[in-house]
């Protein structure tokens, strides 16, 4: 069976599957929620609405309608109108008018405070409201908060309307942080993160380009750089104080900012919603990464969905060799077969990283690597076996395993014999 | 503009509508209750699958709600009425990333572990919850198109013609992206199938 006859689904497969989403999906709705989602259009009784509208009119009864208009164009009193000449006014007359109006504004108002005073015991009469103002409803809180009122109900909600909508009470700590872990924060985008994303690791880098040798920093063209170099080592040693996160060091602190961001932009490239690209960001601090910081951002990253592989570029094209670092670090298990075929730097580079990382997944990747590319082009194994010689990791035994297995399911003699030969080098190297 | 000043033969839409949505267009609030309180419960269902939690689902579905209300005088009838406002909140989930964000891996629901039923023994409430958890986390791994589009076509039931036109893409694509979603959920459910 080819690969691709794998791929396809039997209907009897696809019958299941779909049995088995829709007995999941749930399509209840209370009656609650359907009134809640529909309470901005305002259906009442339509008789009472009439009477509203012919008899009282919005101020009268109370209501400020947010398409009610200001107080300045109530009939008679549209100031500045061309409409008829009767209608004109001089100056006097506008100042006059302006000021009937702001008192009739003053006495709706005070109006609307006594009807809506729960002492009053007054109910507050329902009044169509426009869809303009209706995403008033979704200031409200939620409806266990307020279990009996309509999200229009409130007569200080619908003086809200006359305003922009007011934002959410601002969320406590750091607003990206937040953002970050997934809740939604006024005013701050997906740009804005990936922005706070970038700054973060940059922060993170202790070097932001190449360390000039301490014998180079007097001359001229790098002046400066002793204070500078002074100054990150001061900065990443002071802890506590200026820390964004309560209980951890300055470094300690911006790593979480970067793993925290970096979660972020994860689930947004599995989702579609981001390019893959915008992941090199971070990888490329995972390149220069050690320690714990870099087994956390690996696992991060092996966690994700993102399928890494599929930023290679077809057979034949060249690959960035921080791709090709990527792939190493995270022992990404389709790219050494592409990578085999690229140019021996990328090689090179995805062997380095994969000995960094240094535990199973990736080294199992750069034995793999360093097979395929023996097969390939065996002249070249000098440079792809330049790194396993330079390695003084402490994973010695978990690569031991690894050979010993390669050597046993390997059936071609060459190959045993090459993988057999690493072995005894770095038996003998340990 | 009435139907009458629109140029050329009238839709077939416009011909099997029914008379609330022919009031609704024109601006009448109750027949536009009485023609969207019957599809509440699928259209939250499938705001449920495009968001995250269930108040970010209701926030989508009534700002989708408003946003039809205001544009159905201008709705031509070109499509059927409910392909018309399945595509409106599938449209506002893609767009803006308020509905779309996912919570930091590792945060905790807490309706997530209340109980719906009491009365259901322990473990069977474990075992449904767990199934449940596992389609939905296989489905929110899935991206939005092809999970609009296997949600339309798995629990709707609705034809490729109609989901292509409520997601805006060709039927040839719309039935790419059925088959991708069903491929990745074998993928990650085979077990149970």
């Amino acid at each position: 069976m080819s690969p691709r006859d794998d791929d396809m689904i039997r209907p009897e497969e696809e019958r299941a599957l779909d049995a088995l989403i829709a007995s999941q999906a749930d399509t209840s709705i209370s009656e609650e929620t359907a009134d809640r989602l529909l309470s901005f259009l305002q259906v009442g009784d339509p008789a009472a609405a009439s009477v509203d509208a012919e008899d009282q009119g919005p101020v009268a009864s109370g209501v400020l309608d947010a398409e009610t208009p200001a107080a300045g164009t109530l009939p008679g009193l549209d100031v500045g109108s061309s409409a008829t000449p009767s209608r004109r006014f001089g100056p006097v007359r506008i100042a006059a008018s302006v000021a009937v109006a702001l008192a009739m504004g003053a006495a709706a108002l005070l109006l609307l405070h006594s009807r809506s005073n729960p002492a009053s015991g007054d109910e507050t009469p329902e009044t169509p409201i426009s869809p303009a103002s209706s995403k008033v409803a979704k200031d409200l809180p939620p409806p266990a908060a307020t279990p009996t009122a309509t999200p229009t109900a409130s007569p200080a909600l619908r003086v809200t309307g006359w305003g922009r909508r007011k934002p959410g009470p601002k969320p406590a700590g750091d607003p990206i942080l937040v953002a970050w872990s997934g809740r939604w924060v006024a005013g701050v985008d997906a740009d804005d993160l990936l922005l706070a994303l970038r700054e973060a690791c940059a922060a993170v880098q202790p070097w932001p380009e190449a360390p000039v040798p301490v014998g180079r920093m007097q001359e001229p063209g790098h002046v400066g750089e002793i204070d500078r170099a002074t100054g990150l080592a001061v900065e990443s040693l002071a802890v506590g104080s200026r820390s964004a996160m309560p209980g951890l060091s300055r470094s300690a602190s911006r790593q979480q900012r970067v793993l925290l961001g970096t979660a972020w932009l994860l689930s947004r490239v599995e989702r579609g919603a981001m390019p893959r690209a915008e992941i090199l960001e971070p990888a490329r601090l995972l390149l220069t990464a050690e320690g714990r910081f870099r087994r956390d951002l690996v696992r991060l990253f092996r966690e994700s969905d993102v399928r890494i592989d599929k930023m290679l570029p077809p057979q034949g094209r060249t690959v960035s060799e921080p791709l090709a670092g990527l792939c190493g670090a995270l022992g990404t298990s389709r790219a050494p077969r592409v990578l085999a075929r690229a140019g021996l730097r990328a090689q090179r580079a995805a062997i380095v990283q994969s000995l960094q990382t240094g535990d199973r997944a990736s080294l199992g990747f750069a034995l793999d690597l360093l097979l395929l590319g023996h097969r390939l082009s065996p002249n070249s194994d000098k440079v792809r076996l330049a790194p396993f010689e330079a390695w003084d990791g402490d994973s010695w035994r978990v690569l031991q395993q690894l050979l010993e297995e390669r050597v046993q399911r390997s059936s071609n003699h060459s190959e045993r014999s090459f993988l057999e030969g690493l072995r005894e080098r770095l038996l003998s190297k340990s | 503009m009435s139907d009458e000043d629109q140029d050329g033969p009238e839709p077939r839409s416009a011909r099997e509508a029914g008379p609330d949505l022919i009031a609704a267009r024109e601006g009448d609030a109750l027949a536009f209750d009485r023609l969207l309180r019957p599809m509440l419960g699928k259209l939250m269902a499938l705001s449920r699958r495009l968001t995250i939690s269930e108040v970010q689902a209701e926030e989508l579905l009534q700002e989708a709600l408003i946003r039809a209300h205001r544009g159905l005088p201008g709705f031509r009838m070109e499509c059927s009425f409910r392909s018309w406002i399945f595509g409106i909140l599938y449209r506002l989930s893609t767009a803006p990333s308020r509905f779309t964000t996912l919570p930091h891996k590792g945060s905790v629901d807490l309706h997530e572990n209340l109980p719906d039923r009491l009365d259901a023994d322990p473990f069977t409430r474990a075992s449904a919850r767990d199934l449940l958890r596992r389609v939905e986390s296989s489905m929110e791994r899935l991206p939005l198109r092809q999970r609009a589009a296997l949600h339309l076509r798995s629990v709707e039931g609705w034809s490729y013609e109609e989901i292509a036109v409520a997601l805006e893409s060709s039927i040839g694509s719309t039935r790419n992206a059925v088959m991708q979603a069903r491929q990745s959920l074998r993928q990650r459910l085979g077990d149970l199938l």
